[in-house]
């Protein structure tokens, strides 16, 4: 008995080894090469203008403090919002009651056309992940012009209600973060 | 200079891992609508595969038998997190293309066949060859594929626009099967004539 | 020593043979092509005869591709691409386009049908296929109808939706007798007129190439799940049934032999499927879905078949050993 069992250990415990060592090794590496190919979150938000302003040079001018705001909280929520070099407001947003209550993330530009709040352009944050909503092109551009008075619940992609809907959201608590900002 | 002609011919040709083994199918039929994308996973992959054929080629009497397909897949997802932070960082556009297929080369059949049934029982060098090689096989292969769907289904080549005209279905993930099959009919025929001439010719000879 | 002639099987024939069948389709086809032309003037002319010759065509240039002998070919030729050329044209709208109703054809003959053998061996219908091509590869054209009147041969006038997409989407109905007749009815170019269809169901139902009973059940049944997904509204059964390409689907082509299941008990679960898919999927898309309703029951038959096929003669089941 004692024969059959002493190989088991031995493999067991090498193959625990190489393991270990394999994690290990690999673990560090990828640690050095994280941090060597860091994208800061300023890249991320100039490749986000970059994509909405397609020809024209525009930078970052300041950073709103959003913590004050609360309302629509259900439905979607303010991450951050960038005032523009244009007068834009960049509105980086997470719209909530998404496919299997999950949430989708925008950035969506907001120009103020006679102090109403308007959407200019939609990008999806790609950074979490890609989905089946990345690979849409021009449903995100039929956002394009929306105001707080529009109804945006016609605005959906065929076999994406549910995604759609939470894309709605988001651009919903844009454009009522702005006029909120505008107004107040 | 045999052995490098052979694995080069192999990969390339006698064993092209799309269109003779049929390794690695989901990127081939998802991500050949365009050319260029065609050409930006085979260049992933190619990369992932030649590194991962050299470090398990040198590992490969370390790795115990029975947990060496965890190793494997422990090894080659290292390196396509590699693979996605460089892309990330360096090449944005070409990482939006590839999408959620980028983290999907992990199980891309290709590398973790010939790291089973190659790396793990030849030298090293020859293991780097044979990845360079089934990798360019592979580019190759879906870079063709790419751009006649491309043309067919979209009217362009390389994003590059060429006339109004395109077939829909070819843009579609029906038209897509259907490509490959035509793809992997044309290739095994024009093989087979060749081997026939071969025979032809050998047996003139004698 | 009586002298004994030794044949084989059959000993009886019918008098039945392919090209027989085909050009009896044919002929039952003549009463909607003619009214086709008839209603949508030049373009449906062109587009049938091109789809008649590139089907045909199609099935020349595989088989002189494979080696065979032009005479040879012309001896077994058995004018089934002519019928799936004809079908393929009468269930496309009548436009100039008529690269759409070539490419349909071509890939219906030698994707569907000569590929997997010729026929009597392809796996779906192949007109069904070619439409469906041609459908999702060039959806904006293909979902651009004319409606036309009996005057109007040489011009073009209105486009706009089907009488089947107004009746999803909006409700509106013209008159059974405008959809029997095809007056004023914007949709296929064999689809409009039902009665010239009819017509040729009944010639098909005479000649005995078709039972009638099985495309009947199809279509009560499609009108019937119509009127179901409608709240229970009887007034939308008629419309429903003279809407889009059922009948003419279900008459001419979920009646291909060869993608049929064998018995009689799958012939009827299969045009019921029919019926039934054809409706539900209509409500839900709002596209005509008569050709994705027979290819779906064609992929369905090897199952069917399976779950149906009655007990061959004289056959036993072997006893369980007794324990």
């Amino acid at each position: 008995m004692a024969t059959i069992k002493k190989p088991f250990w031995k493999s067991f415990v090498t193959s625990l080894i190489v393991m270990i060592s394999i994690i290990v090794v690999c673990g560090g590496v990828l640690a050095i090469v994280n941090d060597l190919c860091k994208v800061s979150d300023e890249e991320r938000i100039q490749r986000a203008i970059d994509k909405i302003y397609v020809d024209t040079d525009v930078s970052l001018e300041e950073t709103l403090d959003v913590s004050t705001y609360d309302k629509n909280q259900d439905i979607g929520e303010i991450k951050a919002c960038y005032v523009l070099s244009n007068g834009d407001y960049l509105v980086h947003v997470t719209g909530k009651k998404g496919y299997s209550n999950g949430s989708i993330t925008l950035y969506v530009s907001v120009s103020v056309d006679n102090s109403f709040a308007t959407v200019k352009k939609t990008v999806l944050d790609n950074y979490k992940g890609q989905t089946l909503m990345s690979k849409l092109t021009d449903f995100y551009d039929r956002f394009s012009g929306k105001t707080s008075s529009d109804d945006l619940t016609d605005i959906v992609e065929a076999g994406t209600t549910r995604s759609s809907q939470a894309v709605q959201n988001a651009v919903y608590c844009s454009i009522d973060y702005v006029n909120t900002v505008i107004g107040g | 200079m045999n052995k490098f002609s052979k694995i080069a011919s192999n990969g390339l040709i006698k064993e092209n891992p799309t269109f003779k083994l049929i390794l690695g199918t989901c990127p081939t039929l998802a991500l050949t609508t365009a050319a260029f994308n065609g050409i930006g996973m085979g260049l992933a992959v190619t990369f992932v595969l030649i590194c991962s054929n050299v470090l398990i080629s040198l590992l490969k009497k370390v790795i115990p038998s029975n947990v060496r397909i965890p190793a494997y897949i422990l090894i080659i997802a290292t390196f396509v997190t590699i693979v996605k932070l460089v892309l990330d960082k360096f090449i944005p556009s070409l990482y939006d293309a590839l999408g959620v297929y980028l983290p999907l080369i992990v199980v891309n059949c290709i590398i973790l066949g010939r790291a089973e049934s190659f790396a793990s029982k030849n030298p090293v060098t020859d293991s780097a060859l044979d990845g360079l090689f089934m990798g360019l096989g592979f580019t190759v292969s879906i870079t063709l594929m790419g751009a006649v769907r491309e043309i067919l289904g979209a009217g362009a080549i390389f994003g590059f626009k060429l006339w109004d005209f395109s077939i829909d279905f070819f843009a579609s993930s029906a038209g897509a099967f259907f490509t490959y099959a035509i793809f992997i009919a044309l290739f095994n025929f024009i093989l087979y004539k060749i081997e026939q001439k071969k025979k032809l010719s050998l047996l003139e000879v004698k | 020593m009586a002298e004994f002639k030794f044949s084989q099987s059959p000993h009886i024939k019918s008098g039945n043979s392919t090209r027989k069948v085909m050009i009896n389709v044919l002929i039952a086809l003549l009463p909607a092509t003619i009214m086709g032309i008839v209603y949508f003037g030049i373009p449906a002319l062109l587009t049938i005869l091109t789809a008649v010759i590139s089907s045909v065509g199609a099935e020349f240039v595989y088989e002189l591709i494979l080696g065979k002998k032009f005479k040879s070919i012309l001896k077994r030729f058995d004018f089934s691409s002519a019928v799936t050329g004809l079908i393929i044209a009468l269930i496309s709208p009548a436009n100039y386009h008529l690269y759409i109703p070539f490419i349909a054809s071509v890939f219906a003959i030698i994707v569907v049908k000569m590929l997997f053998g010729g026929t009597g061996k392809n796996l779906v219908n192949p007109a069904a296929a070619g439409r469906i091509v041609a459908f999702i590869s060039f959806t904006t054209i293909m979902n651009n109808f004319v409606a036309p009147n009996i005057a109007c041969i040489f011009d073009n006038v209105i486009t706009g939706a089907t009488s089947l997409q107004s009746l999803l989407f909006d409700g509106t109905r013209l008159s059974t007798l405008d959809l029997l007749l095809g007056t004023g009815v914007a949709g296929c170019i064999g689809e409009t007129c039902k009665i010239a269809i009819l017509v040729g169901g009944i010639y098909l139902a005479i000649r005995k190439i078709i039972n009638i009973i099985y495309p009947l059940i199809a279509i009560a049944i499609a009108g019937l799940v119509a009127v179901m997904l409608n709240g229970f509204d009887f007034g939308v059964f008629l419309p429903a049934i003279l809407s889009g390409g059922l009948i003419f689907g279900a008459i001419f082509m979920a009646t291909d032999y060869v993608t049929n299941p064998v018995s009689a008990l799958g012939k009827v679960v299969f045009f019921i499927g029919y019926g039934a898919l054809t409706s539900i999927l209509r409500h839900f898309t709002g596209y005509e879905t008569a050709s994705f309703a027979i290819l779906l029951m064609n992929l369905l038959v090897p199952l069917i078949d399976k779950c149906t096929l009655s007990k061959p003669f004289g056959y036993k089941k072997a006893k369980k050993e007794a324990k």
